[in-house]
């Protein structure tokens, strides 16, 4: 089932592969990213943001890039039962990718939900400011190869003052029936001024062969919006994730991230916000806990390029099994940006001696009047706390995930949306108790 | 309020006041130079020079092939101009004068630099009870205290003079906790270093004297390529002082220095730098460039090596004492001042690797940035599979005076085993206008008040100092600080 295929072989599949698109290389800032890709290559080790983070599943499944014609949406059938799909939201299902619908609606007014490729050059026209304008193709070769091979696009634009009740849904479905793929979905969500609204995605994968989803998404929210994001990623052990998420935020808006992933055999997540006003307040957050041999890596920043801003983060991970967990969290705070309050904190457990654990919180601060700090921590759990719970004639095992639990609900009761917390506290219950 | 604390606060004032480099004055004698450049000649023209076994030589040449292989690292955040090595003189050393039996034989100039230097040798010698290895540029010429130390069966020489004396004890140990593979600035100075100090302390010997040396920097377009090696077999215990000074020049300077450290059961290793070299004038022009490796191994069980630096001159410090923690439970520490003003820059941290159960360390970093500097930490803790029960604990702060400067911190933490504990916490922030206000009020000008903030900020590290290097640290802290306020 596995062929090992080299780097280098794997990156000229790739690029043979574009010419063979219809169309994509007609385009040329598809051209432009695909040299850019070309340049940089598949990193490594030896590449500081790729430090410990291992690529060589690439070269261990035959990796081909899903085409549009090749998409089988009958995989919505399988998703149909499963509990993130009955959930309360209005939802956008995306199989590799690809949206099957071409009467994207929703029924929330100021809401509107489309396909960049049913756009005529008008509507371009009104994007133009925003897709991929927030992202840089340079060193970063994954949103080069998401650009140059992106054949869709799902933008979201919620009006000028309008408050989404029902939140929206986005759900990836990879399906690899045949072989193993490679898909590159793009979201574009734009948050017009002194709107409301909760966004989740959520990552499924089905098939018997591997899937990387290299997502690339944009989320620009402008004055007095306000964003509730969470990412859920509760998936098998064929998904491979690698996924870059730009945040633009303007004077008073408000964004929160809660990232929860319980599964998923290698998960990469970027995510980056710009504080490109005055008085923001960003929270990013996650949870993750990893077993058997998955990789679950977070690099984030928070980029305050103006003053009087806050931002937080806050994340947790649980690890078992030979699991590795990888942390690198950023806070960059520029010149002009005095009057910036930045925390982040990072605490991990390790629960076996094969698990590992990389943390690098980072600080780059070249304003003076600042409040910046980061702590973190890794350890066993604390055995004075399992002590008192059993004294209490709690069992051992018990309370070793009574405390587990309490580290994974901490982030996870930041999330509004009551279905979708309950769901998930009660998979973090069950997937400890494994 | 005590006079003693009286007086070193008159002391500090009156020192604020001279605002210029003090130890800005430069020596005029007689060097005798190796042509400029590097290549395989000059290798062997300073082991000549130097009269070295035929084991150092290949060993240096070793080294100075590799070193043709290696590129000079990007990684670091500062920035300087390219360095030519071939425009530069690898050996300067003065003029040998064969024979000299007492302090009175050595050339008075020498002597008179550390008089202005305040370490004169011969006061030092009856008053202070700390036995000085003065290094000038490269060769070492004064050794005292050596009477009462070899009655200790201590070794406390040159390194030159070591390979000669105990090649055995250099072959076993030189390169064996910095390789010359190891970095690029490492397999240079293994290629051509001309001199520094050797310790050797036998078993179950506590050290009876603060070992110290000055290291200075005089000739002009010499790179200084310091060797320090310190061994402390079981039981033992030395704590050995770096100092540093170098008078005022207007090129930039490259030291690339090694130091390595050997504990092995049971010992103890304290190794404390105050580092004041010049830092450039206030444009950013001329100053040092510091570029040192600096690791230790706690080779047995219990043993301890504990760094403890204030660094606050050259216009580039790029330096990360390390500790590697083999024995089980044996200790590592790392206290650091890094203050840098106008267009210094600094990129300075440790790193940690636990590889023994239970094994501990400890990181205070305090970085204080002012003017246009740039101030970095930069660690790592890594706790490899074996090492259970370990524990570390890091604290990085940085304080900024001022808009234009910056402060970061990159500190990388690995750990691949359960049962080990790491905390790690870092803040930044500046000097609240409250408590400048609050000084004020009380008749404290602006600029004292900073420099009493920012002497309690470093109070933690500067504890773990020696008593006359505690002064001295303050001191410099005062005087690096000057122009940094209003």
């Amino acid at each position: 089932m596995s062929t090992n295929i080299s780097t280098s072989e794997f990156k000229q599949k790739l690029i043979n592969q574009f010419d063979s698109l219809n169309g994509l290389s007609a385009e040329s800032n598809r051209r432009e990213a695909l040299a850019q890709f070309d340049s940089y290559g598949i990193p490594t080790l030896k590449h500081e943001h790729w430090k410990y983070t291992g690529l060589t599943f690439l070269n261990k499944h035959n990796f081909d890039i899903i085409k549009k014609s090749e998409v089988d949406y009958s995989v919505m059938q399988q998703f149909a039962n499963h509990p993130l799909n009955n959930i309360e939201a209005e939802k956008v299902v995306l199989v590799n990718g690809f949206s099957a619908s071409s009467n994207l609606k929703s029924n929330q007014s100021g809401v509107t939900i489309s396909r960049l490729s049913d756009f005529d050059d008008a509507q371009k026209a009104q994007i133009s400011d925003y897709y991929g304008q927030s992202i840089k193709l340079e060193n970063n070769p994954f949103i080069a190869l998401n650009t140059a091979f992106a054949q869709d696009c799902i933008v979201i634009k919620i009006d000028k003052n309008t408050v989404v009740e029902t939140p929206l849904q986005i759900v990836y479905l990879n399906f690899a029936d045949t072989h193993a793929i490679i898909n590159n979905p793009r979201l574009l969500v734009i948050a017009e001024e002194g709107s409301q609204a909760t966004i989740i995605e959520s990552v499924h994968s089905f098939g018997e062969f591997a899937s990387l989803k290299n997502s690339v998404s944009e989320y620009y929210v402008a004055k007095n919006a306000s964003l509730e994001h969470y990412r859920i990623q509760d998936d098998s052990e064929l998904s491979h994730t690698i996924d870059f998420t730009q945040v633009n935020q303007e004077n008073d808006s408000h964004y929160h991230n809660v990232n929860v992933s319980l599964g998923g055999q290698f998960n990469r997540n970027n995510i980056h916000t710009l504080l490109n006003g005055e008085n923001i307040e960003s929270n990013l957050s996650g949870v993750f806990i990893t077993s058997g041999n998955e990789l679950f890596d977070i690099h984030s920043l928070a980029d305050h390029a103006f003053p009087n801003c806050e931002s937080n983060e806050n994340y947790k991970g649980i690890l078992l099994g030979n699991s590795t967990g990888i942390f690198n969290g950023k806070i960059l705070v520029r010149k002009d940006a005095q009057k910036t309050n930045a925390y982040q904190s990072n605490k991990n457990v390790l629960l076996s001696d094969n698990a590992s654990i990389f943390t690098k919180p980072e600080l780059e601060i070249y304003a003076d009047d600042v409040k910046c700090s980061h702590g973190a921590t890794s350890g066993a759990l604390d055995e004075i706390s399992i002590f008192y719970l059993v004294s209490r004639g709690i069992g051992r095992k018990k309370a070793e995930a009574m405390i587990l639990n309490a580290i994974a609900d901490d982030i996870i009761d930041l999330i509004k949306h009551e279905p979708l917390r309950l769901h998930l506290l009660e998979r973090v219950e069950n997937k400890l108790n494994q | 309020m005590s006079q003693d604390v009286k007086d070193d606060d008159q002391l500090l004032l009156e020192n604020l006041a001279k605002s210029e480099y003090k130890y800005g004055f430069f020596s005029d004698i007689e060097q005798e130079f190796a042509p400029k450049g590097l290549n395989e000649d000059i290798v062997r023209f300073i082991s000549l020079k130097k009269k070295e076994p035929e084991f150092m030589l290949n060993w240096r040449l070793k080294a100075y092939r590799h070193w043709l292989k290696m590129k000079e690292p990007k990684w670091q955040k500062v920035n300087f101009p390219q360095i030519d090595y071939q425009d530069a003189y690898y050996y300067a050393a003065p003029v040998d004068k064969p024979g000299l039996k007492d302090l009175n034989e050595v050339d008075p100039d020498i002597l008179s630099i550390y008089e202005k230097l305040g370490i004169p040798l011969n006061e030092q010698k009856k008053l202070q009870g700390i036995a000085v290895d003065a290094v000038l540029d490269s060769v070492s010429v004064a050794t005292t205290f050596k009477d009462k130390l070899n009655e200790a069966g201590i070794i406390f020489c040159p390194i030159s003079e070591a390979v000669h004396s105990h090649p055995e004890l250099v072959e076993k140990y030189l390169g064996s906790v910095v390789p010359h593979t190891d970095n690029f600035f490492a397999a240079l100075n293994s290629a051509v270093f001309s001199d520094g100090s050797f310790v050797y302390i036998p078993k179950g010997v506590r050290c009876p004297m603060e070992l110290s040396t000055y290291f200075r920097i005089n000739a002009s377009n010499t790179g200084q390529f310091e060797r320090t090696l310190i061994i402390a077999e079981e039981g033992s215990y030395v704590s050995y002082l770096e100092g540093c000074t170098a008078p005022m020049r207007d090129e930039n300077q490259l030291h690339a220095a090694v130091v390595e450290l050997v504990a092995h059961k049971n010992a103890e290793i304290k190794y404390s730098t105050v580092q004041n070299w010049y830092p450039g004038d206030k444009e950013g022009k001329g100053g040092i460039y510091n570029f040192v490796t600096k690791r230790g191994i706690c080779e047995g069980a219990n043993s301890k090596i504990s760094w403890t630096q204030v660094e606050t001159g050259s216009s580039i410090t790029w330096k990360y004492p390390s500790c590697i923690l083999k024995g089980d439970n044996s200790i590592g520490e790392f206290y650091s001042v890094a203050m840098t003003n106008n267009y210094q820059q600094a990129d300075t941290g440790t790193k940690m690797i636990h590889i023994g159960k239970n094994t501990k360390s400890r990181i205070v970093s305090k970085g204080i940035s002012a003017g246009f500097s740039e101030n970095s930490y930069r660690g790592l803790v890594k706790i490899t599979k074996n090492a259970s029960k370990s524990r570390n604990f890091s604290q990085c702060d940085s304080l900024l005076l001022g808009d234009k400067c910056g402060a970061h911190t990159f500190p990388y933490l690995e750990i691949q085993n359960k049962s080990a504990t790491v905390e790690h916490e870092a803040t930044t922030s500046k000097i609240s206008e409250d408590i400048i206000f609050y000084l004020n009020q009380r008749g404290i000008s602006t600029e004292d008040a900073v420099a009493l903030i920012v002497n309690g900020y470093a109070k933690e590290v500067l504890n773990q100092l020696p008593m006359e290097f505690a002064v001295e640290a303050q001191k410099l802290l005062a005087i690096s600080l000057e122009g940094s306020v209003g």
